[in-house]
């Protein structure tokens, strides 16, 4: 067993060369994405940065720059209660909208026809455009090469000739 | 005094409509005296509008508060240069300033072609000075920046008058950044108005060869990196001025200055393929025309009062006109556009799926589908109020959920479109050019995942740049290879050598790899760490590996504002490694003291350590209220953006011809270098 797993085999080059190694990654990378999540352990500044802070700066509230702010700061010590209180991130954004208005949603939420088509919409694009690309490439490639040209009736561009004709001069 | 500016702004009026009569007729009757007058009338209005901006220039320095704009944007103590940069501090001085860089454009773009392109060039000039016009006319009409201070009551004007001070200039525009950052950005977004004057001429005359293009791709290089730099110190001023730890907040006015720079990177690229295989013309066209239009429609934006925004100047009427502007100009360009279709045929056919052509027409769809997605978030909430009546709120979760996945696609084309050959990649050629960039790629993915990297877009990112930045260093070493063998050169000599001699490609090279560091630089956005707390003299704060130890307060005072400055320890693992200096000021307004934070920031390539002081809290003024970021890799985004920036500059500059000693002593290398590289 141990003389067949040390057999020498082609080299390294010719072995990547060969294409079954990115097939190999191309596995790895799948099996390995479902264990990444997202890592965020400061959950009061994740949820706080899903939220608006209402006092016109624009701004999420994790990010309000205001000094004293009359609304971040009783808004991120409301924030920090809630957490405490062992309420869930989707009912704190419920606390916060059922006060504030869906206005304080730094996101619109993924639902309504509205909303869930102005989530979609840009990947929509994306997706039909590559795809209609890809169907446009391979038409191209798949259509017999042009033989002799038609006929054309060129009669149609005198005037314009004439007229590019007086136009012209030598720098042009 | 005013009277000057206004009165060059009545004779900039009148000479601009007669520089696009004169030219128009000039073609018409086929007078070169008329087009030349035309011409000459388009420098003219340069001049006009450049007294009308500096008479305001001196108004300000006078603080001459009877006209409104200045007792609005100045006060008496405001240093020189901000009474400078407050000329575009505000909605009618800063469209003056919009105007006043399009007349430079015009007559460099008008003296530098006064003897080429003559069939085209007076059509270029009544392109540039309708544009001139309509700005001309916000001037003169809508938002005229000599309007003199009135005393109204209701609508009726009771009498002229003059403040004893003014209401100073917002004292987060009062930052030496400000002072560069608006030109930088108005430079970009008014240099986007010269492509789009010669793809009309260029319509007009059905002259859409090679010269408008060649022409056209300079000039839109141009715009196109001074627009990005004006994007990046807009970065740099909001981390270094605003106090809220980052650069890029998805505000609209910043995604008004990044539409027409995705899309003039399209254009970019995708004008390879027309100078190449001569296709894609009308694609071109289009690229040019929707940049220009979305550098009018980013003014638009800032000023109509349709979207929110803390950069948004006050809510006007110029809206409409502006609105009306975008309108009639998408109308005429797209009319003339089909009109001449049949003179913007195909010169040859698209290869396969994998091939660099089609590879730029992968990259084209994902920068207009990241500017649409842009601009669909940009209006939202107003499309969401006019449709449900609900206005909501779209910020930085939903652009970072829909845009960063867009962004690492187009990295990841970034390093694969240079690698393809032109019709089609054979299976060799690919797996040649991408065993090293994957091999690296993976490596770098495994270290990140064992070094405990667990944010997947982070993650992808840095592996993303991993694959490209390999594929980029490779071909310079590859390049640099081949000619030092053939021509004896040291390998640094000839890297040096290999880019000036077809800065183009090399250039872009540069730049892709700008766009790498850039890359690297935003995930650090991944691993950011926070925290607020309050401390005395002596006080400590742990924040991962740092301390902070407060050692002292003291009033600080300048010419127009007086304030605290906070000395603050900062050590690294019990060491002490700086001393930062946050503070607040107290900025003199008429009437009201506007505060401010200022920021301090330990800058290293690793990571900032970035301190907020946010104003004392007991009366003695010894224990003070702090927010502390640790921002790692920031640094490499402004790396990355100088980086972008040389690469510009050298696809810029024109290639080195040989001398014939050097073309003998290089033809061994270019053979060499012919066999190893992609054609």
């Amino acid at each position: 067993m141990a003389q067949k797993l040390f057999r020498k085999g082609p080299p390294l080059r010719k072995y990547l060369a060969g294409g079954r190694v990115y097939n190999w990654i191309a596995v790895a990378v799948l099996l390995l994405i479902p264990l990444m999540g997202h890592a965020d352990t400061q959950r009061e500044k994740f949820v706080g940065s899903h939220l608006m802070c209402i006092c016109g700066c624009q701004q999420v509230l994790t990010e309000c720059n205001h000094i004293h702010c009359p609304s971040s700061v009783p808004m991120r010590e409301e924030l920090k209660e809630k957490l405490a209180a062992g309420m869930t991130d989707d009912q704190v954004y419920a606390a916060f909208v059922s006060k504030f208005g869906t206005k304080v949603l730094a996101a619109p939420p993924f639902k309504g026809a509205f909303n869930i088509v102005a989530w979609l919409l840009s990947m929509v694009t994306l997706i039909a455009g590559g795809a209609a690309l890809v169907v446009y490439l391979r038409r191209l490639k798949s259509a017999p090469p042009k033989t002799a040209a038609a006929p054309v009736d060129v009669s149609k561009f005198d005037k314009e000739i004439e007229d590019e004709l007086n136009n012209f001069t030598p720098e042009d | 005094m005013g009277q000057v500016g206004q009165f060059a702004l009545a004779l900039a009026f009148i000479v601009t409509i007669y520089s696009i009569a004169s030219s128009l007729l000039g073609i018409r009757l086929r007078n070169d005296k008329l087009i030349a007058s035309g011409r000459n009338a388009a420098v003219c209005v340069f001049g006009l509008v450049t007294m009308s901006i500096g008479t305001l220039a001196y108004l300000f320095l006078k603080s001459d508060f009877s006209y409104a704009y200045i007792a609005e944007h100045s006060n008496r103590d405001l240093p020189t240069y901000f009474k400078i940069s407050s000329i575009w501090g505000g909605q009618e001085g800063s469209l003056l300033f919009w105007g006043w860089l399009l007349t430079i454009y015009t007559a460099l773009v008008v003296i530098q072609n006064r003897k080429k392109h003559t069939a085209m060039m007076p059509y270029v000039t009544s392109v540039l000075m309708g544009t001139s016009l309509f700005f001309t006319s916000m001037h003169l009409f809508v938002a005229n920046p000599f309007k003199l201070n009135a005393a109204a009551v209701g609508t009726k004007v009771m009498g002229l008058f003059s403040p004893a001070d003014g209401q100073g200039l917002n004292p987060l525009l009062q930052d030496p950044m400000m002072v560069i950052h608006p030109p930088m950005l108005y430079l970009g977004f008014v240099g986007l108005v010269v492509p789009f004057a010669f793809a009309m001429a260029a319509l007009i005359t059905r002259q859409l060869g090679d010269t408008w293009i060649r022409t056209t791709r300079r000039w839109t290089m141009a715009a196109w990196g001074i627009l990005g730099t004006g994007i990046l110190l807009g970065g740099y001023w909001a981390y270094h001025t605003l106090g809220w730890g980052g650069y890029w907040a998805w505000d609209p006015v910043e995604n008004a200055s990044l539409m027409p720079w995705l899309i003039g990177t399209a254009f970019l690229h995708s004008v390879m393929v027309q100078e190449k295989k001569g296709m894609l013309k009308v694609w071109n066209i289009v690229l040019v025309i929707m940049a220009y239009i979305m550098a009018v429609f980013g003014t638009f934006l800032t000023r109509s009062g349709v979207v929110n925004s803390v950069h948004a100047f006050a809510k006007s009427p110029i809206g409409g006109y502006f609105l009306a502007f975008i309108v009639l100009a998408l109308s005429a360009s797209f009319y003339l556009l089909i009109d001449r279709l049949p003179f913007l045929k195909n010169e040859d056919q698209m290869g396969s799926v994998v091939s660099r052509e089609s590879s730029f027409l992968f990259n084209n769809l994902i920068l207009l589908v990241a500017c649409f997605s842009v601009l669909l978030g940009t209006m939202l909430p107003s499309l969401s109020d006019w449709i449900t009546g609900n206005k909501i709120t779209v910020s930085k979760p939903f652009f970072d959920a829909v845009d960063v996945p867009i962004a690492i696609f187009l990295l990841f084309l970034t390093g694969v479109g240079p690698l393809l050959a032109w019709r089609k990649a054979s299976t060799n050629s690919l797996k040649r050019n991408f065993m090293i960039p994957i091999a690296v790629a993976s490596a770098t993915g495994a270290a990140l995942l064992i070094g405990g990297v667990r944010h997947f877009y982070a993650w992808s990112a840095l592996v993303m740049a991993a694959f490209v930045g390999t594929s980029i260093i490779r071909e310079f070493y590859k390049g640099a290879r081949a000619r030092s063998t053939g021509t004896g050169e040291n390998f640094f000599e000839a890297i040096v050598n290999l880019t000036l001699r077809n800065t183009r490609r090399y250039g872009g090279y540069i730049a892709h790899l700008g766009f790498v560091l850039l890359f690297i630089g935003w995930s650090g956005q991944a691993f950011t760490a926070d925290s607020e707390f309050e401390a005395g003299i002596g006080d400590t704060f742990q924040i991962r590996n740092f301390t902070l130890r407060v050692d002292g307060f003291k009033p600080v005072s300048g010419q127009n504002y007086t304030g605290d400055q906070v000395v603050v320890g900062l050590y690294k693992d019990g060491a002490k490694v700086a001393n930062m200096f946050p503070g607040r000021r107290n900025y003199k307004g008429s009437g009201e003291q506007q505060a401010t934070s200022e920021i301090a920031i330990h800058e290293t390539l690793r990571e900032d350590v970035y301190l907020v002081f946010q104003g004392g809290v007991d009366d003695a003024g010894q224990k003070g209220a702090f927010h502390v970021y640790i921002n790692p890799l920031v640094a490499w985004v402004w790396i990355g953006g100088v980086v972008l920036g040389l690469g510009t500059i050298i696809a810029l500059l024109p290639n080195r011809k040989a001398t014939p000693a050097r073309r003998k002593r290089e033809h061994g290398a270019e053979a060499i270098q012919e066999g190893t590289t992609v054609a």
